[in-house]
């Protein structure tokens, strides 16, 4: 499978391990990644003229012919969206005026639903399975906003779907599609880390191991930022939260560098070391056999 | 042709203005016309007395009277000349009052112009005028009803009570419909079945009602007056005429046990049952889905009336009339995700709770939480599930759902008064009699209320919390309560979508079958013959659907009480020589009138004489027998013979509203410039381009249509239709060089005649500044 | 009807118009009980024309443009357009806090480079709002050693910038 690869601007920064992860998977699966050329800036969340947004999404679009893959929850909700008011040829027509290359349309994928589908197709893509794992399925808010994407954007079943797969056990999670407030932590550090911090508490509660997420911000929230907010509200969460893309890593097995996982803020080793114990326990049972 | 012409003086209400001596004297010189003469009052006796005589006396073959509105009198002349021994449709009127004296009093000079422009157009109609016969047609006086709900039993009680026989169609083992299964009803909370029941057994043991439950419609042939319906009525694998509904002994020893679907998933019911302990017919029904085919109910049946090889039959019979009352299916709550219904057993519709009230319901009446069996305490109701929300496109009100809510707290609140209650709504709506007083009721009762739609149900430790705002108060909560109802919508029954395929149903893009006009024809089809009834058209309360019901069978029986239908004879007529087959007119016909074998057939018992099929033809094989092409190009070249005002209209009013909006404009004395000659049509779908181009190319600066405001046409859409011909036109105009503002199409009521006044106006500056047509002409090939 | 209403309806949608005030955007909304003002009272000021309130409520920069109330609004309003149709009109007015001067910061880079990088992005915005510095330099501490954010010296560009500068200034006028 050949796909367009639309990393968008986090990717280079505090996304780092997501990108590694992303490409380390792809690769590990079969797809093959092109990335778009020259590609700009979505705007994320902060573009607020939305001719100007379409625009942008537009200019990323019209730059190949191959279906586009995001892992970024807020790029792939920013180009899907592009592309349904794009729909309307008056606003195709004006963003063309402007376009060096003419859109004429595009397909959007997000990176879960590429490794699913080659998944579902495989006999045996999973070679060390997350059993014993417990893990918190964290949507965030953009995964399936605007309605029409990959999942319910009010019961979507993706992320838990893809766990099973996976050998991991999903938890149930009331808070799994809150918006981790990443967009405002700049600007309303407050009301960001507020958000943020209920999300990890209903983590925690929910018995998980770790929590895993499909877009940088929410791990720049819920991960980089974690320590801070313990710190501020009081409370110990110590919850390691890993990319969609290093938990499909390890199932795939891996190895930590290529999943970039020591570039995480809270320590992923208690989960390895799950995992190690799990599989251990699995080849003694092998070995009296 | 020998053609009469009489010009009314109407006392000074057109001699005031006009001077119709000099009309008649005018009228005298057109061709084909043998006698013109003025007359004071022409519809009094004098004058219908004169227009006899002449008739006799000058053998005359046509008649045009030169006076009101033929809105007005037409019907008076028709007769006057029929008395004579004319055909009645030998006759054409010139509009001279409503739409030339009284709207052009300050310019009486170019009002007789336009007055002679008229009559000279009603008498190149009248020399082309053919004599018509309406035949009279006998027609079968028996009904059929499709739908046992309580409109349609209500439909077929009133029908058989009055003498007809009725044919009762219901897809399900039991007539009643969701009417039965509900608890007591609003705004009396009285007893639905106990008012129900003797409804029903009354359909059973009329010698009128032939009842075909468990049955379905597969053809329905024919049109008005000889219906032919076919259908099967499937297997029970029970015979009917042994059961005695005893229920007891074969249900008592089925071992399937399957979810209840008329306790809507709360109970079980057994593979060989009774749909409810009321069921009309009282006869048992095996599910064949959940039959195991054990034969212990066989063993069990003490008549032996358990047949397990019955085979569906087949019915076929004659109706001239069917009333549709195929009624609703609720919204599945299941759509609205955030709800959690499905996911959440606490969290049920509010038919499941009429279940849980229902003393014959599955726990008795006890409002239990599904999860746990014990009795709710706090109930919250959610209202507006399904609709008035576009995210799953219903934009409309289900209409009965507040008061529903209503009721059911009451029912609950009376039963434990200490119960939390509370009802989330956006706007309450009791518009109803008694039904104010009622959600009075529901607050003294202690029922609490707050507006804001809950935005999501969750489950938290065994509990169910509600978010919202409370918009009142602009707080933000979360409420947890035991058991969640949801106030779910209604929807249109897709069930009757094949009944309403077969019959050529309009649909309303909220899905419900459309009624022939909004306000004044609330139970007819657009199809001649076929009536609507209850929630088919629409969400409705019990009383309007049992009113509606009863209106529908009136109307029927109006209809066929004589046992035969005069017909009219202004309808449609095929050149099958040119016809070619291509069904355009059977897709754009709103009568369903016209069907096609190899060349295209109208049936003129349905034909309504709208004319958007002669307009649509794309060979000219369709014609009308009035309104007839030949008829209106004659009138469009005689309105254009002499062109003595600049800039110079010709216009097209569809006879139902802007024709009539032109002759209020005159009742109420609105002026308005001359510039106009006025051609009425049945509807604007009649106009065909070929007549405007006609206007247009004998030098008419300016072409008006006026049709009924959108999504009134009184032919469903022939304004539409019109509308697309215009643009189509419009673009060709342009392409030969005549400026396609010249076309105008415009839309007004029967109540606006000063919006028709208003556009003539803006019409003729427009026209000014576009400028004569004479140059275009000679510039293109027009 | 103002022109400030006018102006909000053009750039969110003639749709506005039909809001009931169910109060199903605020319900939803993660950051509503931090608000001022409900996104449902933000409509309302729209629909009255009520422009001092709108601009000045602090609603407007606790919005994480989640679509959660877009998704679930029952008259098919875009409340979140709303907001940026809010925001839109502040900057234009000249308003100006330290919301708007992060907007503006990530806008222009994106228009002058094609991209963002999160190290300018932050180091303009701790020098433009100086009380943001602790709390930027400690995530710095943070991410810095982990080899998450690299010190750059000057920032990249994408080659098609003009490409990008006229979307923005073509596209944005209309």
């Amino acid at each position: 499978m050949k796909l367009a690869y639309y990393p968008g601007c986090v990717a280079r920064a505090t996304g780092k391990e997501y990108e590694i992860s992303t490409r380390s998977v792809c690769s590990a699966l079969g797809i093959e990644l092109e990335e778009i050329d020259d590609w700009n800036c979505c705007g994320a969340t902060h573009v607020s003229n939305e001719l100007v947004a379409v625009g942008l999404a537009a200019r990323n679009l019209a730059r190949t012919e191959l279906p586009v893959m995001t892992g970024c929850s807020i790029c792939y909700s920013k180009l899907r969206s592009a592309v349904l008011r794009l729909e309307d040829n008056g606003v195709k027509r004006k963003v063309n005026s402007v376009l060096e290359r003419e859109y004429t349309g595009a397909e959007v994928k997000h990176l879960i639903e590429v490794i699913m589908e080659v998944l579902e197709g495989a006999d045996d893509g999973v070679i060390a399975s997350l059993e014993g794992l417990k893990v918190a399925p964290y949507y965030g808010c953009l995964l399936t906003r605007p309605c029409g994407g990959i999942d319910s954007p009010e019961n979507p079943a993706v992320l838990e779907k893809l766990l099973r797969t996976l050998g991991a056990e999903p938890v149930d999670f009331r808070l799994k599609m809150k918006c981790c407030g990443g967009p405002i932590f700049m600007t309303e550090e407050a009301a960001a880390s507020d958000t943020a911090f209920k999300i990890l508490e209903c983590a925690k509660e929910s018995g998980a191991d770790a929590i895993m997420v499909v877009c940088p911000l929410c791990h720049l929230m819920l991960d980089a930022n974690q320590h801070a907010m313990e710190k501020k509200f009081g409370a110990e969460i110590d919850l390691p939260v890993l990319y969609v893309t290093q938990l499909t890593g390890l199932a795939l097995g891996l190895g930590v560098e290529e999943l970039g996982m020591g570039m995480n803020s809270v320590s992923p080793a208690p989960v390895l070391e799950k995992l190690e114990a799990a599989r251990g326990a699995e080849e003694e049972e092998g070995e009296v056999c | 042709m020998r053609i009469g012409v009489y010009v009314c003086h109407c006392g000074l209400n057109i001699a005031g203005v006009l001077d119709p001596q000099d009309l008649s004297e005018f009228a005298g010189t057109l061709p084909d016309v043998e006698v013109a003469r003025d007359i004071q009052f022409t519809c009094s006796d004098t004058g219908q007395e004169t227009i006899k005589e002449d008739i006799v006396e000058h053998k005359l073959d046509g008649v045009v009277v030169a006076a009101c509105s033929p809105r007005l009198h037409e019907p008076t002349f028709r007769k006057v000349i029929a008395d004579a021994g004319m055909n009645p449709f030998l006759l054409e009127m010139a509009n001279i009052r409503e739409q030339c004296s009284w709207v052009h009093m300050e310019e009486p000079a170019r009002a007789q112009e336009k007055a002679k422009d008229l009559i000279r157009m009603a008498v190149a109609k009248a020399a082309l005028l053919n004599p018509l016969v309406g035949e009279v047609m006998p027609v079968s006086q028996d009904v059929l009803v499709i739908g046992g709900g309580v409109a349609g039993i209500q439909a077929a009680l009133d029908l058989a009570d009055s003498g007809l026989r009725v044919y009762l169609v219901e897809r399900k083992p039991t007539i009643g419909g969701y009417m039965a299964l509900l608890t007591d009803v609003f705004p009396t909370n009285d007893c639905s079945i106990c008012v129900l029941a003797p409804k029903m057994t009354d359909v059973y043991n009329h010698p009128l009602i032939t009842l075909i439950s468990y049955a379905e419609i597969l053809n329905i042939e024919g049109s008005v007056g000889r219906f032919t319906v076919s259908g099967i009525k499937k297997a029970r694998f029970v015979d009917e005429s042994l059961c005695k509904g005893c229920i007891n002994d074969c249900a008592a020893v089925c071992p399937v046990e399957v979810p209840d679907e008329y306790q809507f998933g709360l109970g079980k019911r057994k593979a060989i049952y009774m749909p409810i302990p009321q069921s009309v017919p009282l006869v048992v029904c095996i599910d064949p889905q959940a039959c195991v085919g054990c034969g212990l109910c066989a063993e069990a049946c003490p008549v032996d009336a358990v047949k397990y090889d019955q085979e569906p039959e087949e019915f076929k019979f004659d109706v001239g009339a069917i009333i549709v009352a195929t009624g609703w299916k609720p919204f599945d709550p299941a759509r609205k995700e955030e709800f959690g219904y499905g996911r959440y057993k606490d969290v049920i519709t509010g038919l499941q709770m009429e279940r849980l009230l229902n003393a014959a319901g599955p726990t008795r009446g006890e409002v239990v939480r599904p999860s746990t069996g014990e009795i709710a305490r706090s109930i919250a109701f959610i209202q507006c599930v399904g609709s008035r929300d576009h995210t799953v496109g219903n934009v409309y009100c289900s209409r009965v759902c507040c008061m529903y809510a209503l009721k059911n707290a009451q029912l609950v609140k009376e039963k434990d008064p200490d119960a939390d209650i509370t009802i989330h709504y956006i706007d309450m709506r009791a518009g109803g009699e008694g039904y104010e007083e009622f959600y009075e009721r529901a607050q003294r009762l202690g029922i609490n209320f707050v507006r804001g739609r809950v935005s999501e149900v969750q489950e938290v430790d065994g509990g169910l919390v509600l978010t919202y705002e409370d918009t009142l108060l602009g707080r933000f909560r979360n409420s947890r309560y035991d058991l969640v109802c949801l106030s779910t919508g209604l929807e249109a029954n897709s069930d009757a979508d094949v009944v309403g395929n077969i019959l050529g149903l309009a649909k309303r893009p909220d899905g419900f079958f459309e009624i022939a006009h909004p306000k004044m024809r609330p139970v007819e089809a657009h199809i001649d013959g076929v009536f609507i009834a209850g929630c088919a058209s629409g969400p409705k309360e019990i009383q309007v659907s049992i009113a509606q019901g009863g209106a529908a069978a009136a109307k029927a029986l109006r209809l066929l009480s004589r046992g035969e239908l005069a017909l009219d004879p202004v309808t449609a007529m095929v050149d099958t020589d040119k016809c070619i087959g291509c069904k355009l007119c059977v897709e754009i016909c709103p009568s369903k009138a016209i069907s096609v074998e190899r060349t295209a057939m109208v049936d003129e018992a349905s034909c309504k004489g709208c004319g958007t099929c002669a307009a649509a033809c794309p060979v000219d094989a369709i014609d009308m027998r009035l309104f007839s092409d030949e008829q209106i190009l004659a009138q469009v070249r005689a309105a254009t013979a002499t062109k003595r005002e600049y800039p110079f209209i010709v216009g097209f009013l569809c006879n139902w509203c802007s024709y009539a909006g032109a002759d209020l404009a005159g009742t109420s004395r609105i002026q308005y410039p001359p510039n106009m000659r006025v051609i009425r049509v049945m509807c604007v779908g009649r106009v065909d381009p070929s007549f405007v181009i006609e206007a247009l190319r004998n030098g008419a600066d300016g072409v008006l249509i006026s049709g009924c405001r959108l999504g009134e046409c009184h032919y469903d859409k022939g304004n539409y239709q019109a509308y697309q011909r215009v643009q189509v036109l419009r673009g060709v105009l342009e392409a030969v060089g005549v400026n396609p503002k010249r076309v105008k199409i415009i839309w007004c009521a029967a109540s606006e005649g000063e919006i028709l006044a208003k556009e003539m106006r803006t019409f003729v500056d427009e026209l000014k500044e576009i400028g004569s047509i004479g140059d275009e002409l000679k510039g293109g090939s027009a | 009807m103002n022109e400030f209403t006018k102006e909000v309806l053009r750039l969110a949608g003639d749709e506005v118009k039909t809001c009931i005030q169910c109060g199903t955007c605020s319900a939803s909304c993660p950051t509503a009980h931090l608000m001022d003002n409900s996104i449902r009272k933000l409509v309302k000021f729209v629909l009255e024309g009520m422009k001092d309130e709108a601009l000045n409520s602090r609603s407007i920069w606790l919005c994480t443009s989640c679509l959660a109330c877009t998704v679930r609004c029952p008259r098919g309003i875009r409340p979140m357009a709303v907001v940026s149709a809010l925001k839109q009109i502040y900057e234009a007015e000249g308003m100006r806090n330290r919301d708007s001067i992060h907007e503006e910061i990530f806008n222009r880079h994106i228009k002058e480079r094609g991209r963002v990088s999160e190290f300018f992005l932050s180091a303009e915005y701790m020098l433009r709002n100086p009380q943001s510095a602790a709390q930027i330099i400690s995530f710095g501490a943070e991410l810095i050693p982990r080899g998450k954010i690299d010190i750059e010296i000057r920032p990249d560009s994408i080659e098609g910038r003009d490409e990008v500068k006229r979307i923005f200034e073509e596209l944005g006028g209309a």
